[in-house]
């Protein structure tokens, strides 16, 4: 009985074991690898390595990929990396790449995988822009834009500067366009608009004095052409000058001298950038929402500015609730 | 067994090294620029884009233009309204403060910046000549007012040698004045000993407000030719202007007191980076103007004509943290020259008056340093301190007889608090603790309270010790004039003059209606002065006239007041701006009792019409004064009541190369007045004045 069997029992033996083990991680293989293929894919780009983009591409990230239901998972890369590499090592299967800044989001548009792409802290004229330039590609594109809503800074004005019913705006060649809105806007909320445009930066000072000699504050509205770094010493020393309060888009222009900003933090933003994600990743068919303004906002004030003026002014928190009550629910 | 994909895609390192040695083998022309541009090799894509946005900064100016990018929101600004330059609300200062704006200075029809301060409470502005101008408050003052501080964009330019602004040689255009504070009361704990009496603060517009080009000319009678030309540069973070003036004048009738002056000033402002600016000014003046009687036998004043040669330079650093907290390093130089020929009669026993050729050069010079910070510990705080170091150097061989220059060196440590102790309470103390080489240490301390009873009204209480150092003329005066066997000692000091003090107690109220359209400023005040300096004959047994004059500090004075300023803007069209001053003193010396005008009235009405048309009119009175001059024979003359009524009509136009204005100016449409001496008769002045932007 020994010696009869023993050959072919070997053999079997460990051919049968060898299958068992070939199947054991095949299959455990397949369990991995179909985690990952239910793991939604992010494509997160973002414009250079300066700190600000990174740190709001970590946070989204983070934030992204601790989701357990559903699971995300995220690949991050500079424009630089994108346009060299990009083909390469993206990964198939993405489904949805999220472009952090302006360059990033033309880049990401630019790809040749047609993923739907999602573009945040982005100006609502630049988004446009590239919105218009790859018309026909038919790509999903859609954004959260940095700049606030008309109406939200309207209603910002009359909250903190009540009977100041005269909004000066001086208008450059881009912010131009949006002169019909803001009137609309500025009709509703019962107040007048009183405006000029510029077409050079010589003539910039004349408009200002125009629109400040019948306003009673002035607002800003982003336009590189009127408000950049050498041309807000001249606009705000004559606004100063006029003694009218100056009203900003950013926070930098209230530690300029400016009285009042309305503002969305990077972090803010990024909330909302997670929250669609995950609401894509969540639905099985799924289209992006339509770009949309900050729903999460932030308000500035400069107290010494206030102060000097003569202007008394509720505080940030006050001014918070006003026009979070008065916000349209989402 | 299990490949983790996320360590995989984490290659960015290795593969970033890969994607540098591949960028770094095909330079690009712009990366062959730069890099020859900034000396630098680049070992990376990064690197290379960091420089290349850096360089792309520097270079974009305004003109560029770029589409709004995420930058726009997220990049940083420069601090604009700083802590210095946020003014206090009127409200809250711990002085009563007029402030003359663009707006008055244009509609006052002013050409002359002296002229301005008869719109200030209290303010007395005379004409010792055509040239020479004088502004003094509260009295006391003679040819030379030296009695209040006076300062051009924080740079003071007080004289040393007699005291007082030189008004007629200050490389500054009227024009370029943004506003003018006058703080109406003893401010040494902010601005130094000087600050006796008050400050006259001018500022001037910044480079930013300033775009293209300006020029403008009066014609007028009395030889009057005012010629002014501006240009600005605006290039990125540097903004500068530069202006240019031409000054003829004929002064009096009847005196020897004619004008030719120009001068040029530049003022510059370089952004550094978001926090830090360079501010830097400079100025020359060059002039020549008459000055003295004919009938100058026993005066000592006769016809001769100064060669003014003048210049200062400023620079400024100023680090703005935000707009509360501020440090900021002046230093600045000032040099003034002046310098008179002529020749003096003498009497001659049995003969005619022999002419002697005098020759009178005097040279001042004022260097100064000054550390200023500015921080609010808590939003209820705000504290100013700072030092300084200042070296005066006046030359003047024939006043002196000496030849070397003579020093006065000035140290000074200052503090400021306000305190908001309660919504409706205000409390700011400061001190200032100087030490000079002429009267040693000092401590000028003032303290305010504010009650605020409702957001537009305040009133405040307070006191406040001043002092004034003397000028280097009362301290080493050794006029001297050696004629042969005859000999003149016209001045002889015999030094050791003490400082002047005085200790000013005030109420004050401050108010303002129908939604900031109606402005009241009042202010009763009670000013004790010991220590006054004052000129007395001693008797000299060397001169032929057998008596010099010397200084001593022998008088003593309480000056009681009440001051009101109106400011009145019913609509953008109409502006009423009213001045009232009531001034008494009592002294132990009865010509210091004599000098200032009982009550002074300044009124402008400005009416702006359709069509760019503007009418203003303005009403200026005084009442009698007398002097107090350092020559005994003036002492007694007596000024009468002086009225004067301008008038200034004006009409703007767009024309082709830009907005431009015509106006004509009537100064005292009624009768003439009696300005400073009976030697001075003011009677009317015209002048046409154009302007234009372009």
């Amino acid at each position: 009985m020994k010696q009869a069997s023993s050959k072919s029992v070997g053999v079997g033996t460990r051919l049968d074991r060898r299958l068992f083990l070939a199947t054991l991680i095949l299959t455990v293989w397949s369990i991995a690898l179909s985690g990952r293929a239910l793991a939604y894919q992010v494509l997160i780009v973002h414009s250079t390595d300066t700190p600000a983009y990174k740190q709001v591409a970590d946070l989204i990230r983070t934030q992204l990929e601790s989701s357990t239901q559903p699971k995300i998972a995220v690949l991050m890369m500079n424009t630089a990396t994108l346009q060299e590499k990009g083909a390469v090592i993206m990964r198939p299967g993405t489904n949805l790449g999220m472009a952090i800044g302006v360059r990033a989001c033309g880049v990401a548009a630019a790809l040749e995988n047609k993923i739907p792409v999602f573009c945040v802290l982005i100006p609502r004229s630049a988004f446009e822009k590239i919105q218009r330039e790859r018309a026909g590609d038919g790509r999903v594109l859609s954004a959260v834009f940095i700049d606030q809503p008309l109406e939200r800074q309207v209603e910002l004005v009359r909250a903190a500067l009540p009977g100041r019913n005269r909004i000066g705006v001086v208008f450059g060649s881009e912010s131009f366009e949006q002169l019909p809105l803001l009137q609309s806007a500025i009709r509703e909320a019962g107040l007048q608009l009183r405006w000029d445009k510029t077409a050079q930066s010589d003539a910039l000072l004349g408009a200002l004095q125009k629109v400040l000699t019948e306003a009673d504050l002035l607002l800003a509205l982003p336009d590189a052409q009127v408000f950049n770094r050498d041309s807000i010493q001249g606009i705000l020393l004559t606004t100063y000058r006029y003694q009218l309060p100056f009203v900003g888009f950013a926070e930098s222009y209230v530690r300029a001298g400016a009285i009042l900003a309305l503002y969305s933090t990077p972090a803010q933003i990024a909330e909302q950038a997670i929250e669609i994600v995950t609401r894509a990743a969540r639905a099985k068919s799924f289209l992006l929402p339509a770009p949309q303004h900050p729903k999460y906002f932030t308000v500035s004030v400069n107290a010494q500015v206030a102060r000097s003026l003569g202007v008394t002014m509720a505080d940030e928190s006050t001014l918070l609730e006003k026009l979070k009550a008065t916000e349209p629910e989402s | 067994m299990i490949i983790s994909f996320p360590k995989a895609f984490d290659d960015s390192a290795m593969q970033k090294k890969i994607a540098d040695q591949h960028w770094n083998l095909r330079p690009g022309i712009t990366r062959l620029m730069l890099s020859k541009l900034l000396a630098i090799k680049f070992t990376s894509k990064k690197q290379f884009q960091r420089c290349l946005l850096v360089s792309i900064l520097l270079v974009t100016t305004a003109d560029l233009s770029a589409s709004v990018t995420e930058l726009d929101f997220l990049g940083e600004m420069p601090v604009v309204l700083s802590a210095s330059r946020l003014r206090q609300p009127a409200s809250e200062a711990p002085s009563s403060t007029t402030v003359i704006d663009r707006e008055t200075i244009r509609a006052s029809g002013f050409l002359e910046i002296a002229d301005l301060f008869r719109l200030v409470p209290g303010f007395y502005v005379g004409r010792v000549n055509g040239n020479h101008p004088v502004v003094s408050y509260h009295g006391l003052t003679g040819e030379y007012s030296p009695r209040l501080q006076v300062l051009i964009d924080g740079r003071s330019v007080y004289s040393q040698l007699f005291g007082g602004a030189e008004w007629s040689d200050l490389a500054l255009s009227i024009n370029d004045i943004e506003r003018i504070e006058i703080v109406r009361g003893p401010n040494a704990a902010s601005f130094g000993s000087n600050a006796f009496f008050g400050v006259i603060n001018i500022i001037t517009r910044h480079p930013a407000e300033d775009k293209g080009n300006f020029a403008s000319v009066a014609i007028g009678n009395k030889g009057l030719r005012d010629t002014t030309l501006r240009t600005s540069l605006h290039s990125g973070p540097l903004k500068a202007r530069a202006t240019f003036n031409y000054l003829g004048n004929n002064g009096f009738d009847d005196r020897f007191d004619d004008i030719q002056r120009r001068f040029v000033n530049v003022r510059g402002d370089y952004q550094l980076n978001n926090i830090d600016n360079i501010d830097f000014q400079f100025g020359a003046t060059r002039g020549a103007r008459q000055r003295g009687f004919a009938e100058c036998a026993r005066t000592f004043d006769c016809q001769r004509t100064q060669k003014i040669n003048a210049n200062f330079v400023q620079l400024r650093w100023q680090r703005k943290f935000d707009t509360a907290s501020e440090l900021s390093v002046q230093v600045f130089r000032n040099y003034h020259s002046a310098r008179e020929k002529g020749v003096e009669p003498i009497a001659q026993i049995g003969g005619p008056p022999r002419l002697f050729a005098i020759d009178n050069p005097n040279t001042t010079q004022r260097t100064d340093l000054e550390i200023q910070h500015i921080f609010s510990p808590h939003e209820d705080w705000r504290v100013v301190w700072g030092g300084g170091a200042r070296r005066d150097s006046v030359r003047a061989p024939l006043l002196f007889s000496r030849a070397d220059s003579i020093n006065t060196d000035l140290n000074r440590l200052f503090g400021h608090a306000e305190w908001r102790l309660a919504p409706q309470w205000l409390v700011s103390a400061g001190a200032m603790l100087e030490e000079n080489s002429l009267t040693g240490f000092d401590v000028s301390p003032r303290f305010a309270l504010h009650y605020l009873p409702s957001s537009n009204q305040s009133i405040r209480l307070s006191a406040s010790r001043a002092n004034r150092i003397p000028t280097t003329f009362t301290e080493f005066a050794n006029f001297h004039f050696d004629f042969g066997t005859i000999q003149l000692q016209p001045f002889l000091s015999s030094g050791g003059v003490a400082a002047e003090t005085i200790l000013s107690r005030e109420i004050g109220y401050v108010g303002n209606f129908f939604d900031q359209r109606l402005n009241v400023d009042l202010r009763a005040f009670h000013e004790k002065l010991s220590d006054l300096t004052t000129s007395i004959s001693v008797p000299f047994p060397g001169a032929i006239n057998g008596t010099t004059t010397d200084y001593v500090n022998t008088s003593h004075a309480t000056i009681k007041g009440f001051e009101a300023q109106l400011n009145f803007r019913p609509d953008a069209y109409n502006k009423v701006l009213l001045s009232y001053g009531r001034t008494a003193v009592k002294s132990n010396s009865p010509v210091l009792e004599r000098t200032p005008p009982k009550n002074t009235i300044g009124m402008l009405v400005t009416r702006a019409f359709s069509d760019d048309w503007s009418a203003s009119l303005g009403y200026y009175q005084t009442s009698s004064r007398s002097p107090n001059e350092t020559q005994p024979f003036n002492q007694a003359s007596n000024i009468p009541l002086a009225r004067r009524l301008d008038l200034r009509l004006a009409k703007g136009m767009q024309t082709m190369w830009g907005r431009g204005e015509l106006s004509v100016v009537v100064q005292n449409i009624l009768d003439p007045y009696v300005d400073y001496s009976v030697a001075n008769k003011f009677d009317r002045r015209a002048f046409v004045q154009i302007q234009l932007n372009f």
